[in-house]
């Protein structure tokens, strides 16, 4: 069971199988047919019917450099989503100068001097770029 | 003919002025910046760079800018590929082959410069072509109807998923997940929210330019952690820069061939730089009176396929500006720049908004001159580029784009799609399911949708009248000898069939 999952084609098309189940749903429910014609779900659910078989066929494909995930890209991932999610309450400054040096330190494996020295640098530039050059106006500092 | 000329020069009128000019000029700046960078390639960077067209001031400079941007990418692709064997973008894949053997001989200068000027020549040439046949394409296309839109869609669809050499299934895949994903939202038809799940930010459908930067600009800087390792420049042995005589003769007729030939496969929709590039690639080896020497350093392996990926660039803006329907992934995302500009392509874009189609049209000549003149002279400078170390690229990427998200509609929402379509693009590329298909079908997903049922109202309910028409009929025709033929030689070549892993930068 595990050892299907380090095939990414295994994983991408259990996801996307999921995916198809809920739009599948709602597309019932939606209807195929009004009183005037087509409904909203009918080109949805054909959609859905056409793609089982095909991840049945793709799950079933062999290349020859098959590809495993590694930790690196799943962890920034992680860190990434992290950081979406506290942008709203502590605005950009805190949590970009954190992701840029967390970055910088675990994925391109430099010392924290340079990960902080790059992250100063690189908000700074975003900074006289996107907001003092384009006016977008970006809240930098936590909202409360 | 004597009306497009004046339209031209209308479009040149336009393209000359001086912030227009500037447009272009950054564009170009920026696109063969990117380009130049491994591992970035057009999709990448005009999904990244979109949002600072946003802020221009006119819509006619956006597009500029925007157009400006995949031409400097497609120039600046070709140096990484002769320096580094690493291409800058995928169309430029064949150009390492004879382009790094040329380089380890000291040829270098001739490999970048007739690269330059065989993607100059194509790309005018194809441009003044582009001037000609897109009107006739979209005086075409006024006489479409709801069956002719729906059937032009599957066959774009369908031959985005099978044309690109990777597995039929997996495209395929990626086009009906597509389809799925641009029909949330509220049905234009009924007025119905679908799939939105009672989200408000969803009413309005998935925010295509965040979902774009995130599975082809995000996507691809995951992607790229795991690819380390140094790059070797072969900058001390650039030598010469102009070819010599006999490499001029040799470089000529690849050059000619490829313009032509990258002309036509870019109109296809599907087809585009990588499929004009390697299809000048076998065409010129199979004319050479020395096949032998392909692959170790013939100029016409780079003059070629360089000269085809550069017309293949001009002609798809055919499909994507007069019929509406972006022909593969780069002009998907284009797409989105026009849209975020209030500008709908299609065959009325030429009466709505002839500044803009003109405009665009004319910039794409100033832009080839200017390309010229910043990758021949300036080649070096772009060279000490690739010493900018890797470890620096990666996050000023990711805070371009992370920033550039949110200066779109200031919208916490969309930073966090950006994430979650980069966690997807990262998953989809790990598991070779190109999301160029995807993007496709995402955009025509609605058209597809609200044709189909517009030409089930006409034929009361029956489907017969998608094939009951001419041209329907034809393109729904070709559209089933592909799908059958696809079929059938995948089934034959049952499962020990192998196949190429998609590049999506």
């Amino acid at each position: 069971m595990f050892r299907a999952l380090e095939r990414p084609v295994n994983v991408a098309a259990i996801l996307i199988a999921a995916v198809a189940v809920a739009f599948g749903i709602a597309s019932w429910r939606l209807g195929f047919w009004t009183d005037d014609g087509p409904g909203p779900g009918l080109l949805p659910f054909v959609t859905v019917c056409l793609l089982f078989p095909i991840l049945f066929l793709i799950v079933r494909e062999k290349f020859d450099d098959e590809e495993r995930f590694k930790a690196d890209p799943l962890v920034a991932i992680i860190m990434l989503c992290v950081y979406a999610a506290t942008l709203p309450y502590l605005g950009f400054l805190v949590p970009t100068v954190a992701l840029i040096v967390a970055w910088t330190t675990i994925f391109e494996r430099q010392n924290i001097v340079r990960g902080i020295v790059l992250s100063g640098f690189l908000v700074a530039c975003g900074w006289v770029i996107f907001v003092y050059l384009l006016r977008v106006p970006m809240p930098l500092l936590p909202v409360w | 003919m004597l009306n497009s000329l004046e339209q031209i020069f209308y479009g040149l009128s336009l393209a000359v002025l001086p912030q227009n000019l500037l447009y272009a000029f950054m564009g170009c700046v920026l696109g063969t910046l990117v380009g130049v960078l491994p591992g970035l390639g057009p999709i990448t960077t005009i999904a990244v760079l979109l949002p600072l067209t946003f802020q221009a001031s006119d819509p006619l400079g956006a597009i500029i800018m925007l157009a400006s941007i995949y031409y400097g990418a497609m120039y600046g692709g070709s140096t990484t590929s002769i320096l580094l064997r690493v291409p800058g973008e995928a169309a430029s894949v064949i150009t390492c082959i004879d382009g790094y053997e040329m380089a380890k001989q000291g040829r270098a200068g001739p490999a970048l410069s007739i690269a330059a000027i065989g993607s100059f020549i194509a790309g005018t040439g194809s441009v003044i072509a582009l001037s000609f046949v897109g009107p006739a394409f979209a005086k075409f296309a006024v006489s479409f109807g709801p069956p002719e839109y729906f059937a032009l869609a599957i066959f774009g669809l369908v031959l985005s998923a099978t044309i690109g050499g990777g597995s039929p299934a997996r495209g395929f895949c990626m086009v009906l997940l597509g389809i799925l994903f641009g029909l949330v939202g509220t049905d234009t038809v009924t007025g119905v929210e679908r799939f939105a799940m009672g989200v408000p930010a969803l009413a309005d459908g998935i925010d295509l330019v965040p979902l774009l930067m995130g599975l082809f600009g995000l996507g691809e800087i995951l992607y790229n952690l795991e690819q380390k390792g140094e790059l070797s420049v072969l900058t001390s042995k650039i030598g010469r820069l102009l070819p010599n005589r006999e490499e001029w003769k040799e470089s000529a007729g690849a050059i000619g061939r490829g313009s032509v030939l990258g002309f036509l496969v870019g109109l296809i929709p599907g087809g585009g730089a990588i499929i004009g590039s390697l299809l000048s690639y076998s065409v010129e080896k199979k004319l050479s009176k020395t096949p032998e020497k392909f692959g170790r350093g013939a100029i016409a392996g780079v003059a070629g396929p360089e000269s085809a990926n550069n017309a293949a660039a001009s002609s798809s803006f055919v499909p994507l500006l007069t019929l509406g329907l972006p022909g593969n992934a780069v002009t998907a995302v284009l797409f989105a720049g026009l849209l975020i500009q209030n500008v709908q392509p299609g065959p009325l874009m030429l009466v709505k908004n002839p500044d803009i189609f003109w405009g665009v049209i004319a910039s794409m000549y100033v832009g080839n001159v200017m390309l010229l003149i910043l990758n021949l002279p300036l080649v070096g400078l772009w060279v000490q580029l690739l010493r900018v170390p890797v470890w620096i690229l990666g996050p000023a990427v990711l805070l371009v784009a992370i920033f550039g998200t949110y200066s779109l509609r200031s919208n916490w929402t969309d930073v966090s799609l950006l994430m979650i379509a980069g966690g997807a693009g990262y998953v989809l590329r790990k598991a070779a399911l190109d999301a160029g298909p995807f993007a496709m079908a995402f955009i025509l997903a609605n058209i597809m949708d609200t044709s189909l049922r517009q030409a089930l109202l006409m034929g009361d309910g029956n489907i017969a009248i998608i094939v009951s028409r001419p041209l329907s009929a034809s393109i729904i025709g070709v559209t089933a000898v592909v799908v059958i033929y696809t079929v059938y030689s995948y089934f034959k070549a049952g499962r020990a069939k192998k196949y190429e892993r998609p590049d999506n930068s």
